[in-house]
């Protein structure tokens, strides 16, 4: 059944409707309230760009920033790592643990987010069962406090939360790729390791790219691990944000800096793009 | 094929292992839903139903299942609908328009769901909306419709046009056709595409902190009450919490089995 240009622009009327109205056009107005000064919740004067100014000039700005980035690298390269070896051995693994890994793996990803980050603090608790099994073992005598409440807590909170969502968007990938490049390389003498290395991986390179900095994205803008896992200097880009809209009442700043956010998300890609390009993760000629 | 047999297998090792990581805390915290002891303390004492019974007694909590029930029907049916719609374009229609509006249809995917929500602060101010239910609503639509895109366009993109051509050709109408071939084909991808769609907004957190004005969903009751104290009550609303989601998709794998099951749900034709 054919579609007609004006009967599909008809059809996509309240799609358009629900991603303008509540996605492109809040963020054109957040841009546009970053640009003027708040007093009590409601915008002043004339435009200016000194939310943007205090900011960058405030010392908190970059401890934040360097909180988030020594949080979201690790979990974007752990997330990464870990589901790139089980879409690994879902596609071109053997045995018959593939599909159980597979429906755990998306059984994971439609776990409650929410439950994923609160269920370590049963684990990790001062009185939880890390610690209360360690003690048992006798291998302590106090309960170690820092693993709760720590920047390693938000660390593992978040490689739950992006690990499936990583093996799923490399399942993908994996699945693409034409098993005959791989059995070709076996045949030309490539060892397993050479075969990835110079093979698979390659071929896989858009994904991993477009992979860790999703996953470093996510984890910049999650604001819930930090709160629930996370100590007094656990405080992320994302917690910043959201606490400038929350209790902070700073609507002006939380504007500016969710700007700032989005765009240096951009930056960021672009400069792993130039990196996986030179180290031949992503050859000019895969994307 | 050398002595591969013989290797041992480290990267089911280590995938498991990751499960392991990925399942344990749920268990564990699960574990504690039913404990006897209102301390959440290593060895685990005796089974209770007790932390349960609390939660029930709370009217707070009633209110807050019942509002995520609603908030997450009305998601499911308007996200598929809007969602389903778009799907039929995507893979029948190709030009400009529709090539950028599948592009926009992934952004909220991608976007951490913070910025979404901050959106929806800065539109409150604008409009001078309210928060609220119906905000709380259009928040998860947002999130929802993506997922229905991809899973009705994977299943429209793999059943038989010829099917519908042969009925055009039998003399059926556009509207006949559709309602006679296309639509009892799709069927069982849309029923899933829905029963995701309400998985997801039963769980969605990161929005509905911005949009919830003076409700409460499960989620939220759980950041609210919770957030310092450990307690077995939190450990019974995340066993809900976990469960209602899981059951939903569940069913919605049954639903799509005959049509690529699970992997076609995650947009993926083998």
């Amino acid at each position: 059944m054919r579609i007609g240009r004006g009967l599909g622009a008809a059809l996509l009327v309240p799609l358009l409707a629900v991603l303008i109205g509540f996605v492109v056009v809040p963020t054109i107005v957040l841009f546009g309230y970053s640009l003027y000064e708040w007093v009590f919740a409601s915008p002043k004067g004339a435009l200016t760009l000194t939310n943007y100014v205090e900011l960058l000039q405030s010392p908190i700005t970059w401890k934040v920033l360097e909180t988030t980035l020594w949080i979201g690298i690790p979990v974007a390269v752990i997330s990464v790592a870990g589901g790139y070896a089980i879409s690994y051995y879902i596609v071109f693994g053997q045995g018959r643990g593939r599909q159980l890994l597979f429906v755990l793996t998306v059984t994971a990803l439609m776990a409650s987010y929410l439950v994923r980050v609160y269920a370590w603090r049963t684990l990790l608790g001062s009185k939880g069962v890390v610690n209360g099994g360690l003690e048992a073992a006798g291998l302590i005598d106090q309960p170690l406090e820092f693993i709760l409440f720590s920047r390693t807590a938000v660390i593992l909170g978040e490689v739950s939360l992006f690990m499936p969502l990583a093996a799923l968007t490399f399942f993908a990938a994996l699945s693409g790729i034409n098993p005959d490049l791989r059995e070709a390389s076996r045949d030309l003498g490539a060892s397993r390791f050479q075969t990835l290395r110079r093979v698979t991986l390659p071929l896989s390179g858009p994904a991993i790219l477009a992979t860790s900095a999703l996953v470093f994205f996510l984890a910049a803008g999650d604001y819930l691990t930090p709160v629930f896992l996370g100590g007094p200097e656990s405080v992320t880009l994302g917690r910043l944000i959201a606490d400038s809209f929350g209790t902070t009442v700073d609507y002006g700043k939380g504007a500016a800096l969710s700007v700032m956010v989005l765009v240096g998300f951009v930056l960021v890609y672009l400069l792993m793009r130039f990196v996986m390009r030179r180290t031949g993760l992503l050859p000019a000629w895969v994307s | 094929m050398r002595a591969q047999t013989f290797s041992i297998p480290w990267l089911a090792i280590v995938s498991m292992l990751l499960m392991v990581f990925l399942f344990a805390p749920l268990a564990v915290a699960a574990l504690y839903a039913f404990s006897a002891v209102p301390s959440l303390t290593w060895p685990f004492q005796g089974w209770s139903l007790q932390w349960f019974a609390k939660l029930f007694a709370d009217p707070g909590f009633r209110k807050a299942l019942l509002t995520s029930f609603e908030v997450a029907i009305i998601t499911a049916v308007a996200a598929t609908l809007i969602g389903t719609v778009a799907a039929f374009v995507f893979t029948r229609l190709f030009n400009r328009l529709t090539v950028t509006s599948q592009a926009m249809a992934r952004l909220p995917v991608m976007l951490p769901g913070l910025f979404i929500g901050v959106g929806f602060v800065a539109l409150m101010i604008l409009l001078r909306f309210s928060p609220g239910t119906p905000l709380i609503t259009a928040g998860h639509i947002v999130v929802a419709v993506p997922w229905v895109i991809l899973v009705v366009s994977a299943r429209l993109l793999t059943y038989d046009t010829e099917l519908e051509a042969a009925a055009r050709d039998l003399g059926a109408g556009p509207f006949q056709t559709l309602r006679r071939v296309t639509l009892p084909i799709i069927a069982p991808a849309v029923a899933g595409a829905a029963l995701l769609a309400f998985a997801w907004s039963f769980d969605e957190t990161l929005i509905t902190v911005f949009t919830r004005g003076q409700e409460t969903t499960v989620p939220l009751y759980i950041v609210g009450k919770l957030r310092r104290v450990v307690d077995p009550t939190g450990n019974a609303v995340a066993v809900i919490l976990l469960l209602i989601p899981w059951v939903a998709f569940g069913l919605a794998a049954i639903f799509m089995r005959k049509s690529g099951g699970v992997s076609a749900m995650m947009g993926q034709r083998r």
